[in-house]
């Protein structure tokens, strides 16, 4: 199962100034899920992007 | 333990990438000067208790002014392959910039090679080639192994998600 996900992360130490802790540190800023889009959805974006009014959209 | 080593002739530093550092199994990336072996940085330590192989390490020179490692190795337990791109500025405060994760069993060889011309990290496995770009080229066309017409985008492309510039992206597939 792919994950397709794009994550935005910041790199950070912990401690003091010169007595920073060993490990280095990643907070997530958030995160993109890609899902792969069916014949289905497709379809029905390009009627939202066609289309003018509510109406239209079939 | 050393597990890769690579030279810069311009920085004159050696970047090594190691699984063992105090004890501890994980994945410490560190430089040190030619010239002074007590000289020595720690480009990341993250001591995750896994152990990391078929691993590879290369100098990308994206431009004249800057320079960047490109780091290839599985993981084992959790089956991905990581390719790591970080920035080897001796002034940059962060190093990570880019973080690509996809699926590869501990059990299966698989090699990664960076092709200098196009700046595309190839992978080679028993599932066949994949390619990463990791050039300043935003998207070109290529033929897939079915002779299928892709667009394939570059990891930077996608730099505008960023919040600030020192935020780094991480792709997982």
């Amino acid at each position: 199962m792919l994950k397709r996900e794009i994550q935005v992360k910041q790199e950070f130490f912990t401690g003091d100034d010169g007595k920073e802790d060993e490990d280095t540190k990643f907070q997530e800023l958030y995160c993109l899920k890609i899902n792969i889009v069916t014949l289905r959805e497709l379809l029905l974006y390009k009627s939202l992007y066609y289309a003018k009014t509510n109406e239209a959209i079939s | 333990m050393i597990k890769e080593c690579v030279y810069d002739s311009i920085s004159k530093y050696f970047y090594l990438l190691c699984n063992h550092y105090n004890e501890k199994l994980g994945v410490y990336i560190l430089g040190f000067k030619e010239s002074d072996l007590n000289d020595h940085r720690f480009l990341m330590r993250d001591s995750n208790k896994l152990d990391i192989g078929d691993a590879n390490i290369v100098i990308n020179r994206r431009d004249d002014a800057g320079s960047e490692l490109v780091l290839s190795f599985k993981t084992i337990y959790i089956n991905t392959f990581t390719i790591m791109v970080l920035d080897i500025d001796l002034n940059a405060k962060r190093s990570l910039i880019f973080r690509h994760e996809s699926f590869q069993l501990w059990e299966s060889e698989v090699r990664g090679i960076m092709l200098e011309s196009s700046k595309d990290f190839i992978t080679v496995n028993k599932d066949g080639i994949n390619v990463v770009a990791l050039g300043s080229t935003a998207h070109r066309p290529v033929v897939d192994a079915n002779g299928v017409d892709r667009m394939l985008h570059s990891l930077e492309s996608m730099a505008f998600l960023k919040v600030d510039p020192d935020n780094h992206l991480n792709f997982a597939s």
